[in-house]
């Protein structure tokens, strides 16, 4: 526990919480079950990695989700496993004093601290747009990532822009792979992406000392490997052609697949119907809504909510209808059967019969 | 030994009479005149490149004609793998090397249909609007419109005790009539089927192709196979690989009526060679009763 | 005072016996025919909609009877009186055979009241061969029955001369009025055996180049011809085999023969030709299902034509039934074997399916039989 520095998280996470935690890490990862103590134990580690959390133009909805991630105990854990040196919305201080615990932080733990970015980078005017203690976003980014082990950037906006980047971008809002290039940088988009990719993601390095495989957009694949579209639970009203058209129509009450409503599912890559968000497990089509592709870089804040989704792979089920398909009803070998004694029996009559008849030498 | 020379010239004589119409048969056979597209005709237009393969058309048509589910064959999906008795448009993929596509299938409603020429009790008909329709009450269920449909499209509902004819029918009495187009193109999210007047969506194919000349097979299905369709296809995969067989540009129709009509229009061939037979007979009604 | 004679004897005798008993068993079929419908009784499915009981019933089996056709042609038309001791009783096989061939397109129709909509003006479509079939054969029989009333009349006759009642009267009114029966039957038959040919035009690329081709009404007509003799002879042999060391009479019917094999000698040429016109000469000789039944077919019809050289009855017997079979197996290839709606499908008929089509011929066989004891039907010369 950071006592002190961190004022919202007080209470004990209990035992089986701890455990049910791991097993849900275990999970996200794609790992077996064998690992889910050894997850328990890497979190308790007495070796915490350093995180300096650093915001730019975000609306601090990743913070936020995280803390209100099913509850405190994620929150919690997610603190106690990482060494948070810095962090805007959750220390009480502020001002020089905060600013002087940031420089230390990072002389502290030169080369070995991971810096963590939520929000984007606006480049138009040198970066006027954000500044931070008379900085700009874009020279606190270079100087606090010069000294980084790696770097991660937590929501869209860290990850390609989001939705600062949307429409003209007036602000030329851009995510960090775009500021920082000679660093490893993880992307875990979403807005706000959920808060157990993140934590998996930082399990993962302590688990395995190493970051996870990373897709070409530079995002963990165990999360963002496969299309919404392919893990959803109402795929099933899509291959059947069964479709809500309006909200609140029969078909939308009946929780049909919500393609036609503009769902940006079989566009966008992430694992949101597996694990959900809060308690419930909830995401947008869950309870009604078609995903609009927060996570995905072109689809969300760039395709308007309700336009018609591009079909990525588009991979129709193995028992489609092909296009050569005879109904014909077996041939049995009773009937088989039947057919040749009575053509048999025609034979043998018409034989026998012309054998009686007198022949040339009568 | 050997017939008597006279009867049999006559016998001849009475064959020959009939088989001088024998030249009508080459050629002229095919002399019914081809039946055209009018311009009342609607009929829908289907582009495979925009199909995505929901299947939104097939639950619309269900919806709009009350049809029930069809199961595949393990029996857990609403995802028939055929045309039958209960899905009158189904979505069929192909998946080869000249690329996946889709393609629906559904009747064609034929310009000159092979069914409505076979049926011998007027139970298919091509109705003004260019549908063709099916008449439950004129249908002697002989199922000759199941064999010559070049398509295969009918289907009959075999384990029924009084079973009927089934196939699409363009929502004719359903969705036509309540919103003014069929259930499966009202459903189309993409567009990949439209519903109008059969020269317009020729008009429209015919730009399509224009515009992008790459996309597409430079050949409309259905403009000019076996007599014209008013149900038209375009693709970029060849169309016998989507299972559209390759059909002369006359109808079947046209050959079968060009044989019957040659034959027996107004029954006076029948009528002349009637004549000429019993004569004959006649003339050897003393001759054959000396043995 | 005419050649035929009833031929009396028991009615019920082990022939006939088992003959009912294919007759029970699918009268049984066909009652569970009514009731549950087409599907679970027989194999025939959307794909092969038309199956043995089309092909072998109606197709098949008003082509096994065309002998009064051909007695009527050679008779009438020619002026062979020689042939007219084979009329009666090819003219009653005949009326049996269509009748249970009209009786097949009943059982084997969906929705069969709707039958009647063939002689309703508002529901008549006589672009449709299978119009044309339906009310030629309807037609067809009623003119049968006709011929073959003077036969059915004789039984009720009185013998002495000059003495008459209404039978007889009837009997000399028909007789004068025969030409004009005849002339019935003989178009009737030739326009529906040639509708039974048009029936596939429509049927267009589904059916094999081995068999489509646009004269195969002409063809249906042809084999008929040649068919028709075939019957003739082999029916009448059945009722004569004391006569058959007789040589006037086995060259009787030989020379009714020699008439098919020119008829299928013709027709021969005729199927090659047209075959490789259209484009079809590879199937000739490319191994497959279609190229085995096709020369099948022919083989059996060469084969029987080559067997008439002889004339001894046995040859005559034997060389007539060949050509017979090859003859039906043409019908059944055109429809069934030729016939592929689309690939890979397969059709054999099932048991039921199967028993119903033999338990109607059996039928057949069996009024056939019984008439001819009872009625003067069969020549006695």
């Amino acid at each position: 526990m950071i006592r002190g520095k961190n004022i919202f998280v007080e209470n004990e996470v209990g035992r089986r919480d701890f455990l049910k935690l791991s097993t849900k890490v275990a999970t996200v990862l794609g790992l077996s079950p064998v690992f889910i103590p050894k997850i328990s134990h890497a979190m308790q580690a007495k070796e915490k990695p350093a995180v300096i959390w650093l915001h730019f133009q975000e609306c601090t909805g990743c913070t936020e989700s995280l803390l209100r991630a099913e509850g405190p105990d994620v929150a919690q854990v997610i603190l106690d496993v990482i060494s948070l040196e810095y962090h805007e919305t959750l220390f009480a201080a502020a001002g020089h004093q905060i600013e002087a615990d940031l420089d230390q932080a990072m002389k502290r733990y030169k080369g070995k601290y991971v810096l963590v970015v939520e929000g984007a980078i606006p480049t138009k005017l040198n970066g006027a747009y954000c500044q931070i203690a008379g900085r700009t976003a874009i020279d606190m980014l270079k100087d606090t990532a010069k000294d980084c082990a790696a770097i991660v950037a937590i929501g869209s906006c860290a990850s390609w822009g989001g939705i600062p980047s949307s429409g003209p971008n007036p602000t030329g809002a851009v995510g960090v792979k775009d500021i920082i290039k000679d660093k490893p940088i993880i992307g875990v988009p979403g807005c706000p992406p959920s808060p157990y990719n993140f934590l998996s993601t930082v399990v993962h390095y302590l688990l395995f000392n190493k970051l996870p495989t990373l897709d070409k957009e530079g995002r963990p694949v165990f999360a963002y490997g496969r299309l919404i579209h392919d893990q959803c639970e109402r795929r099933a009203h899509f291959d059947a052609g069964r479709f809500a058209n309006e909200f609140g129509d029969e078909g939308h009450r009946k929780g049909y697949c919500l393609y036609k409503l503009g769902c940006k599912g079989p566009s966008t890559f992430g694992n949101c119907p597996e694990i959900g968000f809060n308690r419930e497990k909830t995401w947008p089509v869950n309870v009604g809504h078609p995903c609009f592709g927060c996570i995905e870089s072109k689809v969300g804040f760039n395709k308007s909510i309700h336009e018609l989704s591009d079909v990525l792979h588009p991979n129709p089920p193995q028992n489609y209808a092909q296009i050569q398909e005879a109904s014909t009803k077996p041939i049995t070998a009773v009937a088989a059967g039947v057919v040749g004694a009575a053509v048999g029996a025609g034979v043998a009559t018409v034989v026998t019969k012309a054998k009686n008849m007198p022949g040339e030498e009568d | 030994m050997g017939i008597k020379r006279r009867s049999f010239l006559k016998g001849l004589a009475g064959a020959g009479a009939g088989l001088t119409v024998a030249p009508l048969f080459t050629g002229k056979a095919q002399a019914r005149e081809a039946k055209m597209v009018q311009d009342s005709h609607v009929g829908m237009l289907y582009d495979a490149t925009k199909c995505i393969g929901c299947k939104s058309c097939e639950t619309g048509c269900k919806t709009a004609n009350n049809l029930p589910v069809d199961l595949d064959p393990t029996g857990t999906f609403d995802a028939p793998r055929d045309l039958s008795i209960n899905t009158f448009n189904i979505i069929k993929l192909y998946d080869g090397p000249e690329g996946r596509s889709f393609v629906k299938r559904q009747c064609m409603h034929c310009v000159d249909p092979s069914c409505v020429s076979g049926c011998p009790t007027s139970a298919l008909n091509k109705e003004e609007n260019g549908i063709v329709s099916y008449n439950k009450d004129a249908c002697c269920g002989c199922r000759y419109c199941q064999m010559n449909c070049p398509y295969n499209i009918p289907k009959f509902q075999f384990n029924d005790w009084y079973g009927q004819i089934r196939k699409c029918e363009l929502c004719r009495e359903t969705n036509l009539v309540t919103k003014g187009q069929p259930g499966c193109t009202e459903a189309c999210p993409t567009g990949a089927v439209i519903f109008g007047k059969v020269k317009d969506l020729l008009v429209e194919a015919k730009s399509r192709i224009q515009n992008s000349p790459d996309s597409y097979v430079n050949h409309i299905y259905g403009e000019k196979d076996g007599g014209g369709t008013s149900v038209l296809y375009l693709s970029k995969v060849p169309f016998e690989k989507l299972g559209l067989p390759n059909l002369p540009d006359h109808s079947q129709a046209s050959v079968s009526e060009g044989i019957q009509h040659t034959l027996y229009q107004g029954l006076i061939l029948p009528g002349v060679v009637y004549a000429v037979l019993a004569g004959i007979a006649f003339k050897n009604r003393s001759g054959h009763k000396e043995d | 005072m005419e050649h035929e004679k009833a031929l009396g004897g028991k009615l019920v005798t082990s022939q006939t016996a088992f003959l009912s008993l294919l007759f029970l068993i699918c009268a049984g079929l066909l009652a569970w025919r009514y009731a549950v419908g087409i599907g679970p009784v027989s194999n025939l499915t959307d794909h092969q909609s038309w199956g043995v009981w089309k092909v072998l019933g109606v197709l098949v089996g008003a082509a096994f009877v065309n002998g009064g056709y051909v007695t009527a042609f050679l008779v009438y038309i020619f002026n062979r009186g020689h042939y007219h001791r084979f009329v009666r009783q090819a003219v009653l096989f005949s009326l049996l055979g269509y009748s249970i061939a009209a009786t097949s397109l009943v059982y084997d129709t969906g929705r069969y009241v709707n039958l009647l909509n063939f002689f309703i003006p508002k529901y008549m479509q006589p672009n449709s061969a299978l119009f044309e079939v339906g009310i030629c054969i309807t037609v067809y029989i009623v003119v049968l029955a006709v011929e073959f009333l003077p036969g059915f009349l004789e039984k009720f006759m009185p013998e002495g001369e000059g003495s008459k009642n209404f039978a007889s009267t009837l009997h000399s009114f028909l007789n004068k009025i025969l030409f004009l029966t005849v002339g019935f039957g003989v178009l009737l038959p030739t326009m529906h055996q040639s509708g039974l040919g048009a029936l596939a035009l429509l049927m267009g690329q589904k059916i094999s180049l081995l068999w489509q081709t646009p004269w195969i009404s002409f063809l249906y007509v042809v084999s008929s011809i040649f068919m028709g003799t075939c019957i003739v002879v082999l029916v009448d042999m059945l009722f004569h085999q004391k006569d058959l060391k007789n040589r006037g009479y086995s060259d009787l019917l030989k020379k009714i023969l020699n008439i098919g094999r020119y008829v299928a000698a013709f027709w021969i040429v005729f199927r090659f030709e047209e075959i490789i016109r259209q484009g079809g000469g590879h199937l000739l000789y490319d191994a497959g299902f279609e190229f085995f039944f096709f020369w099948l077919e022919m083989i059996l019809i060469v084969i029987g034509m080559i067997v008439l050289r002889k004339s001894s009855p046995r040859a005559i017997f034997t060389g007539a039934s060949l050509m017979l079979a090859g003859g039906l197996l043409y019908r059944i290839n055109t429809y069934i074997i030729g016939y592929e709606s689309v690939p890979g499908m397969t059709y054999f008929p099932s048991v039921p399916e199967f028993l119903i089509s033999v338990g109607m011929f059996a039928l057949q066989f069996l009024i056939f039989i019984t008439l001819v004891k009872i009625f003067p039907v069969v020549s006695q010369e």
